[in-house]
């Protein structure tokens, strides 16, 4: 393994932050917010990379959420995000600076930068981190990863003195205090990326069928005891949702066989099951096992759905289904 | 042309149970499958011998199954074999027992060009157990490639790939030169079963190539893991949900989670 010499001793905190639409994103800043935490803990700096190219200045939330100094890396060649690249850049940037500990937010981009670098570096790193802390004693990242896709979790330590990687989920460090008084310095780093020739196309937005069922992100599911079923499509449009139902909402003409969801139909696991009018027996428990964030609207506050719900509203499905779409519509 | 589809082991999950009241993880049945992943790339990889051999009549591309792992990754191998690969090889040393995956990376990458030229190298995006899906990257940055992750679909012309990918919820198309690293997304692609034909001749006929750290030309410094598991953890119980009254503070709480 070619050994990588760092310019200083390995120090400080960085965060590789990630710019949408002009301004950063909120799992950045909660990371930072993570980085600032920890690094108080150990006496270090927080640094923050931004790179890019005609970048807007966020320099402002980033030393609110808690960064001492952020890092501009603006090049013609990172005007969109590819992985090749923007790894080059950032080795080139860790040489120089010797970071320590490095965060990523586990966004695609993220999770295709840092094990290229922990690669590089012959850093230790962790994927993935639903918690994460470093422990002062060994200054190495202990972090806690799902496993067999959540079934249980897993702790990972890393070790040094190489630097040290890791992605974090949202949620890891929970929401960011962002500090109007606090302050800090913004610098320009320049990157030879050479011409920045790629050994692949630019990607180009692909339009793909729309996802099956099990593969949906966000699903309306509609029983029963719906109501008004035309409410519940809307609601489903206006989310960009699939919709779906249990298997009694075939013989009430709702849906048809492949929108079925439970055990004669699909197995689903999206992030976000909106259960309108469905008692939620077994078999349609059985279905939405995986979905990570349900909520259900249905008359009767015995029903089994209210066990599975993380948010509940014991009422009319089809009044709730119209005031969702209505308050989705005004966002 | 030749296809390295590297291939990983893992714990059968219908074997494990979680007590989450109890926190305690119990490993019922002690038994180890090929990655499912690892299925999708291999059926990839056999997609892309059939339309090239069909295409242009040459020499049809080689596929090699890679892993490494103890001696039981051999049925893992033998599997991989039984669904397209033409031979297999097992990356096994005392050294590797403590591998994290920078120390994967770096046998598997090593093995890569010890096989000699290699046009496309494909793994499964996330392996069932860790779900880290670093590997590809890692790959990628070793061997000085072109990557591209979590592919839905793969065209192969001599000489390179056109690859649609997921990338968040959006899909792209580029076109790759190789050689490359390419990750698919097994829900893209329909796992056959393997051949019982070709799964018997792997069985009985078929060798499992053995390399050690020292074929690879690796010393005990590039063995060195820098991560380590420390312990299992049980995720809490499961909570009973929030009751609310009225339709916006749903939007509340669905905001707070970043769901819409």
């Amino acid at each position: 393994m070619a050994r990588i010499s760092l310019a200083e001793t390995p120090h400080d905190i960085w965060v590789v932050a990630e710019v949408n639409e002009g301004s950063v994103t909120p799992l950045t800043l909660e990371t930072v917010y993570g980085a600032r935490t920890m690094a108080d803990l150990m006496g270090f700096y927080v640094n923050a990379a931004v790179l890019g190219s005609g970048l807007p200045d966020v320099a402002q939330p980033l030393i609110r959420a808690g960064a001492d100094r952020v890092f501009v890396i603006d090049h013609s060649a990172l005007a969109t995000f590819e992985v090749e690249l923007w790894s080059k850049a950032l080795a080139d940037v860790f040489v120089a600076q010797a970071p320590e500990f490095v965060l990523f937010g586990a966004t695609p981009a993220g999770e295709a930068l840092a094990p290229r670098l922990a690669q590089r570096f012959v850093g230790g790193f962790i994927a993935r981190c639903v918690s994460l802390r470093i422990d002062d004693f060994d200054r190495a990242f202990v972090g806690k990863r799902a496993v067999f896709d959540g079934e249980y979790y897993e702790v990972v330590a890393t070790t040094g003195p190489t630097p040290q990687f890791a992605t974090v989920l949202p949620d890891c460090f929970g929401p960011p205090y962002m500090d109007a008084a606090r302050s800090g310095q913004t610098q320009r780093l320049e990157v030879d990326l050479g011409d920045g020739r790629l050994q692949k196309s630019h990607a180009v937005e692909f339009e793909m069928p729309r996802p099956k069922l099990k593969a949906a992100k966000r699903i309306v599911s509609a029983g029963r005891q719906v109501g008004n079923v035309e409410a519940a499509r809307q609601l489903a449009a206006r989310l960009g949702a699939e919709f779906a139902g249990p298997r009694e909402a075939v013989d009430e003409g709702y849906i048809d066989e492949s929108q079925v969801v439970g055990v004669t139909g699909a197995r689903v696991s999206p992030d976000l099951y909106i259960a309108l009018g469905i008692r939620g027996d077994s078999h349609h428990a059985f279905g939405i096992q995986d979905a990570r964030y349900v909520v259900a609207v249905y008359p009767d506050a015995d029903a089994p759905i209210f066990r599975q719900a993380d948010v509940a509203i014991v009422g009319d499905p089809a009044t709730v289904a119209v005031e969702l779409e209505q308050l989705l519509s005004r966002l | 042309m030749r296809i390295v589809v590297c291939v990983k082991q893992v714990l059968d999950p219908r074997g494990i149970a979680v007590n989450r009241k109890a926190e305690k993880i119990f490993i019922n049945r002690e038994e180890y499958i090929l990655d499912p992943a690892c299925k999708a790339a291999l059926q990839v990889a056999a997609g892309i011998k059939a339309a090239l051999t069909a295409s242009n009549g040459a020499t049809p591309p080689e596929i090699v199954a890679l892993s490494i792992g103890p001696a039981r990754a051999d049925d893992a191998l033998r599997e991989a074999m039984g669904l397209g690969a033409d031979r297999a090889i097992l990356l096994a040393d005392a050294a590797f027992e403590k591998a994290d995956a920078l120390v994967a990376a770096t046998a598997l990458a090593a093995a890569i060009r010890r096989i000699g030229p290699v046009d496309l190298i494909l793994l499964g995006t996330r392996s069932l157990d860790t779900g880290s899906g670093e590997m590809a990257s890692r790959l990628a940055e070793t061997l000085d490639l072109p990557q591209v992750l979590e592919a839905v679909s793969i065209e192969a012309v001599p000489g390179r790939v056109t690859v649609v990918y997921r990338s968040g919820k959006s899909f792209f198309k580029t076109e790759v030169a190789l050689p490359a690293v390419v990750s698919v997304v097994p829900e893209a692609f329909e796992a056959g079963l393997p051949d019982g034909w070709r799964l018997m001749d792997a069985y009985t006929r078929g060798v499992v190539a053995t390399w050690g750290a020292a074929d690879l030309g690796l010393a005990n410094e590039d063995c060195r893991p820098m991560s380590a598991k420390k312990e299992d953890a049980v995720p809490p119980e499961r909570q009973l949900g929030t009751k609310v009254r009225d339709s916006s503070e749903i939007i509340t709480l669905l905001r707070r989670e970043r769901l819409i």
